[in-house]
């Protein structure tokens, strides 16, 4: 296992290495470089002459070499003197957390995210949770009744949870329960950000709890709709996962050896089979963790969560380079360790898989 | 096994026609209900999407003049439903209606295309991968499986912002569709080397290779035949991915850019306009629901309806 740890670390580092690269020279594959964008803005007064580009391209160091400005990207520049004085400069590199500064904000990239990233991991949290709770009890139920009407009515929502547009169902709710609640006079949800800015108004749920702006009390009923809405494929597909794992559990000798010997049917179900049947859920919720982070994008900007999704959505459309890079990196870093997760937790829960 | 089906085994023995075998998949396919309910749904939106912009006297991206004249003011121009506009206009005062057929076709067909693109690719390659076996084959199922293992969202985003639309001949939607294919070809190959390499051990094959067929006639005879169902299961529940990730990527405005309109950038902007007329989120949304989930019912039924080892 020591020696598999270590390889799998190794393997790790050039993974990471690799998709570093690519991340930063992304951006020069964007046909007359990064800053193309500039040159194509329709109103001739706003649009960038060939002089403001190379002067631009200069500032940001742009005019540089490539592989000098990876280097200093990745490890940063203020080492560079000893190669040569011509490259030196302030900056960190991502390696040490520096991401450089935005090009559109003027602030600091690694300030933007550390502002960003809490948001999404609460997200995170609140879907993986309610997704599971949701999840394991319904596919254990349906497993335990197989054909039922429960099962069945499960089935369904499952192919529903499965096909529905995510960010639809999330402005079907804003609509239901932001607008219609408000003009039928029930308790209405806020509609979209992370918390209030100013004392909750008269008839919203806010009101009706009695929350502060920025408690946790107020900050989780903000958090109420995305939640669902991220965490409603991940129930139809891990409920369906447990469903079908529960099943296989159900038909193996032990689960029968604990029937004849006249143990309760309950007894059976929680005890022998439920805990081997949940196990490989585990491997399966930890390895989708960075598609979860991914699909957050979609929920993040329907409700106007201020998380990564939409910094990266924000920064796509407005050619912020320094942020795409930074979010690409974080999430090859959140891929490699979901993946190391997922494979180690395999060994941990199934001793018969060795490396 | 009852009776009626034991006759009915010998009459197809008696008489072997060419469509007995599809005549049994349907009848497999007609025990799913909701799959034919689901084959009825999609017909519809299918036949409503591509003829019904043909029936319309209006035009989908053009802002028709009448409408400033009528309204003399250059704020919203949206109307509600009438007797000339069935679902009223939107804001530039385009008959919604045809904006939401045409948007049917739009991503419709950039579903079918993408889709059948895709499968053909990945049964290619996979094709390739499982029957040449060896490091062509573990090469390519390890970039298959690193490709899977990638969050796709993100990466569709930036891929698509790094392929300027207006040097692409269809512009954006070629380029969604490019970046669609690009990483939708993985599962076909995956289902097309694992049947293949399943096929490529059996007696038939060694047969055919014995009275000296080449390869090519190898694949294209006996391979591709033989491991086209679980091709065409996937290719149908693709269909609906596909359609809601155009919608939802177009709905954040990286897929097909407006005038032209989809059922996904209808949806673009909506919600500052949504409570005024909750219709115009509903509708576009619930044609890509009703596609997405008839085609995963339609594919559902197809599985049990194609797989072999029922047949007995």
């Amino acid at each position: 296992m020591t020696g598999y740890l270590i390889r799998r670390s190794m393997q790790m580092v050039v993974v990471l290495l690799l998709s570093s690269l690519a991340i930063f020279f992304l951006l020069n594959f964007a046909p007359g470089g990064p800053l193309s964008g500039m040159r194509l803005v329709a109103d001739p007064k706003q649009r960038a002459s060939a002089d403001d580009i190379k002067r631009m391209e200069e500032m940001l160091g742009l005019d540089k070499p490539l592989q000098i400005q990876y280097v200093s990207w990745l490890t940063g520049d203020d080492w560079l003197k000893t190669v040569n004085s011509e490259w030196e400069g302030e900056r960190r590199g991502v390696l040490r957390g520096d991401f450089g500064n935005s090009w559109k904000k003027h602030s600091p990239v690694s300030e933007m995210i550390l502002d960003a990233l809490p948001n999404t991991i609460m997200l995170l949290l609140t879907s993986t949770i309610l997704s599971m709770l949701v999840a394991i009890p319904i596919g254990i139920y349906s497993a335990v009744k197989q054909y039922s009407r429960a099962d069945y009515a499960f089935t369904f929502f499952t192919f529903v949870g499965t096909a529905i547009p995510a960010f639809w169902f999330g402005l079907m709710l804003i609509l239901l329960l932001g607008y219609m609640f408000k003009s039928w006079g029930l308790p209405y949800f806020p509609t979209g950000g992370v918390e209030s800015l100013r004392a909750a108004r008269p008839g919203s749920l806010l009101e009706l709890l009695g929350a502060q702006p920025g408690t946790l009390l107020d900050r989780s009923v903000y958090l109420v709709m995305p939640t669902i809405v991220l965490s409603l494929l991940y129930m139809a597909g891990w409920g369906r996962f447990v469903r079908s794992s529960m099943l296989e559990v159900l038909r193996q000798d032990y689960v029968r050896t604990a029937r004849a010997k006249g143990l309760a049917e309950q007894i059976v179900v929680v005890k022998h089979a439920m805990r081997n049947a949940l196990i490989p859920l585990v491997t399966i919720v930890t390895f989708q963790i960075a598609g979860i982070f991914g699909g957050a994008i979609l929920t993040e900007t329907v409700f106007s969560y201020p998380g990564m999704g939409r910094l990266y959505i924000t920064a796509l459309n407005g050619s912020d380079w320094p942020v795409v890079q930074a979010y690409l990196i974080i999430l090859a870093v959140l891929v490699v360790l979901a993946t190391l997760a997922s494979d180690i937790l395999y060994t941990v829960v199934d001793p018969r898989i060795r490396f | 096994m009852s009776v009626a089906e034991l006759t009915f085994g010998s009459e197809e023995l008696a008489r072997p026609d060419e469509d007995s075998q599809l005549k049994l998949i349907w009848r497999r396919f007609r025990r799913h209900r909701l799959a034919v309910i689901g084959l009825g749904i999609a017909a519809f939106l299918i036949l409503g999407s591509f003829v019904g912009p043909l029936l319309t006297p209006y035009k989908s991206t053009e802002i028709p003049a009448s409408q400033y004249g009528a309204s003399r003011s250059l704020g919203p121009l949206s109307t509600a439903p009438d007797g000339f506009h069935v679902l009223g206009t939107d804001r530039n005062g385009r008959d919604y209606m045809t904006r939401l057929m045409e948007g049917g076709r739009v991503s419709l067909a950039l579903a079918f295309i993408v889709v059948i693109v895709s499968e053909i690719v990945g049964a290619v390659i996979g094709g390739v991968s499982g029957y040449f076996g060896g490091w062509v084959d573990s090469l390519i199922m390890r970039v298959v499986d690193f490709l899977l293992t990638l969050p796709t969202l993100p990466l569709l985003l930036v891929l698509y912002t790094l392929i300027p639309p207006q040097n692409v001949p269809g512009g954006s939607v070629t380029v969604l569709a490019i970046v669609l294919i690009l990483f939708g070809w993985m599962g076909a190959a995956r289902l097309v080397r694992g049947s293949v390499l399943s096929l490529k051990n059996q007696e038939f094959t060694e047969a055919s290779r014995a009275v000296g067929a080449s390869d090519k006639r190898i694949i294209l005879r006996h391979m591709l035949p033989n491991s086209l169902a679980p091709v065409i299961v996937s290719a149908t529940l693709g269909v609906g991915g596909v359609v809601v990730t155009e919608a939802a990527l177009s709905y954040i405005g990286f897929g097909v850019k407006p005038p032209a309109p989809s059922w996904g950038n209808m949806l673009q902007g909506v919600q500052t306009e949504m409570f005024d007329d909750p219709f115009r989120v509903f509708y576009p949304g619930m044609a890509i629901f009703l596609v997405s989930l008839s085609f995963n019912f339609i594919g559902d039924a197809l599985r049990d309806a194609l797989d072999p080892r029922l047949k007995m």
